[in-house]
């Protein structure tokens, strides 16, 4: 069969020393800076472009991919550990792998993200090699109109995966697009909510938003408490592997983030933040005992690393096929291509199979690098925090501070940071939980550009969002979705009102 | 003793020839050290490779190490202000494309005066534009029988614009058409909204369409410039179907800054002139979809101001707005 | 009754939410608001104030209609302590460069903990400025100023 003639070339490619180097490489760095806050992928690829010119092709687009999901491996870690997501994509990670940490089972946690992920890489790997020019083709059908619905979709199901009220992570969401807005409006040019800051011209920065939010207001959270909860993380070797019956629990999870996450990952703006908050949702919503999400539950690990490395490996589908990168890390990647000499579309596959197969085997070789380089180096970053947190809270304010300033060496980026550390605490005090408003940080612009151009397109109708098939679907579901998630506590405020009749 | 006028002569010759080529090879003017070359865009794009081509082989002729140092953001504004800015020695060269001229109309205000803190030093290449359309609303049609869709429809069409519109915009005056511009995200985005039926009509460099001809979804349909494109070889010019006066062409050139002595600027005018001419550097350009050129620096000091006149009369007939 | 509603955290995230909604919506309206079929700048911000406006006034309602759920205390000290910190870290990076900019916040913030001596923040502080220094500037080759503005000649 001609995936198996593919993928015989590939291995050939991606196996060869050098670039089973370059991989390493790659994984290594990759994973350093998913677990180093502030400093993400983005950054480290755009930092390392120049420094690959001087390879070959294949070997540099295998160390950037390396960098890239090895940055999903790594985030997880810290977010587990430390709950301070070190990707964006790790944040739902933290929510119940860190509660997990808390109660000692940070082994397992980390496990189930290494497994969960590397299950879900080897999926996503043959997927792309299986599908990747049906499905570039298969994202042709979404319009501005589709995504401009699917994002609403997206905000909506987040609303489930809220600890709190549905008002209240509503209302958050709100704020973030609000807040999201800030800078060029992207129609006009026009600068809005800007306050004269030049810096603020190109936007919020999220990772300092998510930086002061998570880290520097957990950080003051945790002071408060003084530190009562800290000496938990110091979890025995023995605990990482899992126990049959935990592979049992996560095993399904697993699949459903894998199979979320290849999908979602295909949609240009998706990728593996999408993918990551829809499978938590997704979890607890199929979950028997949904009370357990944000208290340690397994399958809200394994199911959002699953999806977010499906997504993560799926979201090189479209750049590699069709050309057109569906988020800046593919733009980046698209831009090394072409640094070499690569025309990134659809002859890729014709012209140079080594590269491309190649490419998509050793994506499968380097999870399975980051799976050994992470489970058994797990034991190296516990001991990491093993020490006091007097002594880790500085180190990780350091460690913030300077990575939010190198994102556009401006300091605006770092009181932005102090800004949103005190919001986030503020909030954090009254109820309002940052997930959703991170969420809406992030797609509020896009969502504005795709309202506009589907407005422009339908030349003012705004029936149009039901009048196209797909958006039809997708909205009702998120209009069912906040109906489930309405109706509970209705019912409830029903049974109480009647007994006390 | 005297000595043979024709060896004096020869002599002479050699001198004189002598001077000739270490003229063009030794950068007399510029001071020493390394050159720094400012990209208004981020690290990746086809601008973005362009300039890296001409300030490493620009390196390579003036036997400097050349620094890359990308600006990007605020539509090339961050980057035309920065290399207003800099040290006028003619060590800092700005590459980069026809965005600059456009500016001026799309902006009240911007950090640099562009006529007075920037000098245009060398017209590299030009890139004429393509104009595509979705092959399933013109599977076959040429240009003419377009616009004569166009001008029986007005206001129905969709043009994709993978910037503001600028070009589109003028597009549409020409040619007397009324058309819905809609802007993207870049030329990938508008490229995607054509090949899905989302938008009609797409004019972009030949890059942007070479991968995808023979998609089945988009096709090229002429090229908006004086002749064919080697990488197009089936598509006609706008001379060829009877619309010569379509001439839609970016170009792509070299800046320094401002009170940069003009002898300095005559150097790296003759010096980019000379590396533009390398066969290599010419394959380069053409695979990026570029046409090389040259220019002296005067004739391209005046189509530099008549392309930011020709601009800002555009925006005031289409009515854009420029920002704050 | 005053201090029962101020005490309650739906009213005050209510307030606060309102507050921000009210500035949006002052602001947008400065904007060219356009037509649905081509918005302008002012229209989506406005759009969303309204909204924001709208679950403002629903959580300050659940406030006051609803069960009492009171606010924690907030705890100033190693808020200004962690805030002041990373501010200082701003304030001082451009200045002072990284040499001095470390110091003085991880001094700052290690007021935050009662457990941490000035001693050792002060030899924290060092470890942590070298050692930064080391992998951020000599290793990654950041552009980061570690000796500043002011310390230069």
């Amino acid at each position: 069969m001609d995936l198996l003639s593919n993928l015989s070339v590939g291995l050939s490619t991606a196996i060869s020393l050098q670039n089973l180097g370059y991989c390493l490489v790659g994984c290594i760095l990759g994973t350093l800076i998913g677990i180093l806050p502030g400093l993400g992928p983005a950054a480290t690829i755009s930092m390392l472009l120049p420094v690959t010119f001087g390879l070959d092709p294949t070997g540099s687009l295998i160390m950037l991919a390396g960098i890239f999901y090895g940055a999903q491996y790594g985030g997880s870690t810290t977010a587990i550990l430390i709950n301070l997501p070190g990707e964006s994509s790790s944040v739902t990670t933290a929510i119940d792998g860190h509660e997990m940490a808390l109660q000692g089972k940070a082994g397992l946690a980390l496990s189930t993200a290494a497994l969960g992920s590397f299950f879900a890489g080897t999926v996503a790997t043959l997927i792309i090699a299986a599908f990747a020019p049906l499905l570039a083709n298969a994202a042709l059908q979404f319009g501005a109109v589709e995504y401009f619905s699917l994002m609403i979709l997206g905000l909506i199901a987040s609303v489930a995966l809220a600890r709190g009220s549905l008002m209240n992570a509503l209302a958050m969401i709100v704020l973030g697009v609000i807040i999201g807005i800030v800078g060029s409006d992207p129609g006009t040019g026009r600068l809005r909510l800007t306050f004269g800051i030049p810096e603020l011209a190109d936007g919020v920065n999220i990772v300092s938003v998510a930086m002061g939010m998570f880290g520097l207001g957990e950080i003051i959270y945790n002071l408060a408490e003084q530190e009562k909860k800290r000496t938990a993380i110091k979890a025995p070797f023995r605990s990482l592997l899992p126990s049959f019956a935990d592979i049992k629990a996560m095993s399904p999870a697993i699949l459903r983030g894998t199979a979320l996450g290849s999908v979602l990952g295909i949609l240009p703006g998706g990728g593996a933040m999408l993918s990551s908050f829809a499978s938590y949702a997704l979890e607890k919503k199929v979950a028997r005992d949904p009370a357990r999400f944000g208290h340690g539950a397994i399958e809200g690990v394994a199911g959002p690393e699953a999806a977010n490395n499906a997504g993560a490996q799926t979201s090189f589908i479209p750049m590699l096929t069709l050309g057109i990168p569906s988020n800046v890390i593919m733009a980046l990647m698209a831009g090394a291509m072409i640094m070499h000499g690569i025309q990134p579309g659809p002859n890729v596959i014709h012209d140079q199979p080594e590269l491309f197969w190649g490419l998509i085997v050793s994506m499968w070789i380097g999870n399975l690098m980051l799976v050994i380089l992470n489970l058994p180096m797990v034991g190296i970053w516990v001991k990491l925090l093993g020490v006091p947190y007097r002594l880790l809270y500085p180190s990780i304010m350091v460690f913030c501070c300077i990575g939010v300033f190198t994102l556009n060496n401006s300091v605006v980026d770092v009181y932005v940071m102090v800004l949103f550390g005190l919001v986030g605490y503020i909030f954090r005090l009254l109820g309002g939980e940052p997930a959703p408003l991170l969420l809406g940080l992030v797609l509020g612009p896009m969502m504005e550009e795709y309202l506009r151009r589907s407005l422009q397109l339908s030349r003012g109708d705004p029936l149009v969002f039901v009048q196209h098939p797909i958006s039809a679907v997708l909205l009702a579901v998120a209009a069912v979705l906040i109906v489930i998630a309405v109706l509970p506590s209705i019912r409830r405020k029903r049974d109480e009102a009647l007994q006390e009749a | 003793m005297k000595i043979q006028t024709s060896v004096v002569k020869a002599g002479f010759a050699a001198l004189i020839l002598c001077a000739g080529l270490s003229n063009a090879v030794s950068a007399a003017e510029l001071p020493e050290g390394n050159l720094t070359a400012i990209v208004p865009f981020s690290a990746g794009g086809t601008s973005d490779a362009l300039a890296r081509l001409y300030a490493n082989a620009l390196g390579k002729e003036l036997n400097r190490t050349v620094v890359v140092d990308n600006r990007p953001g605020a539509s090339g504004n961050i980057g035309y202000a920065a290399a207003a800015r800099a040290k006028p020695d003619g060590l800092t060269i700005m590459f980069t494309s026809s965005g600059i001229v456009w500016n001026p109309a799309l902006f009240n205000h911007l950090e640099y005066d562009p006529l007075k803190d920037l000098i245009p030093t060398a017209h590299l290449a030009d890139a004429p534009q393509v104009i595509n359309a979705s092959v399933a609303k013109f599977p076959t049609q040429a240009l003419p029988d377009i616009l004569k869709y166009a001008k029986e429809h007005p206001g129905e069409l969709n043009l994709a614009a993978s910037g503001v519109g600028l070009v589109e915009a003028n597009f549409e005056v020409q040619n007397g058409i009324d058309v819905e511009i809609i802007p993207y995200n870049g030329s990938s985005e508008a490229v995607t909204a054509v090949m899905s039926g989302e938008a009609d009509i797409f004019m972009g460099s030949a890059l942007n369409i070479v991968p995808l001809k023979d998609s089945g979804k988009i096709r090229p349909v002429v090229v908006a410039g004086p002749s064919r494109l080697d990488v197009l070889p089936d598509v006609p010019t706008t001379a060829e179907v009877g619309l010569p006066s379509i001439q839609i062409s970016y170009f792509f050139g070299a800046y320094v800054p401002g009170g940069t002595p003009a002898p300095v600027v005559e150097e790296l005018n003759a010096a980019l002139n000379k590396v533009s001419k390398d066969p290599a550097v010419i394959k380069e350009v053409n695979r990026l979809g570029w046409v090389p050129t040259e220019e002296t620096v005067e004739n391209f000091g005046k189509m530099y101001q008549a392309e930011i006149q020709r601009w800002k009369d555009t925006a005031r007939q289409a009515n854009i707005k420029p920002l704050d | 009754m005053i201090a029962r509603y101020l005490g309650d955290r739906s009213i005050l995230l209510g307030i606060i939410l309102l507050a921000i909604a009210a500035a949006v919506l002052i602001i947008a309206s400065d904007y060219a608001l356009g037509t649905t079929r081509r918005m302008g700048p002012g229209y989506f911000p406005m759009v969303l104030a309204v909204l924001l406006a709208g679950f403002a006034l629903a959580l300050i309602a659940r406030g006051i209609f609803g069960d009492h759920d009171p606010v924690d205390a907030f705890a100033a000290l190693p808020a200004v302590y962690i805030l002041g910190g990373a501010a200082s870290f701003g304030l001082l990076l451009r200045g002072g460069g990284l040499l001095v900019a470390i110091p003085v916040m991880v001094v700052v913030v290690g007021f935050a903990s009662r457990q941490l001596s000035f001693v050792a923040s002060l030899m924290l502080a060092v470890v942590l400025a070298i050692g930064s220094v080391v992998v951020f500037v000599t290793l990654l080759g950041q552009p980061i100023p570690v000796v500043g503005d002011w310390l230069r000649g």
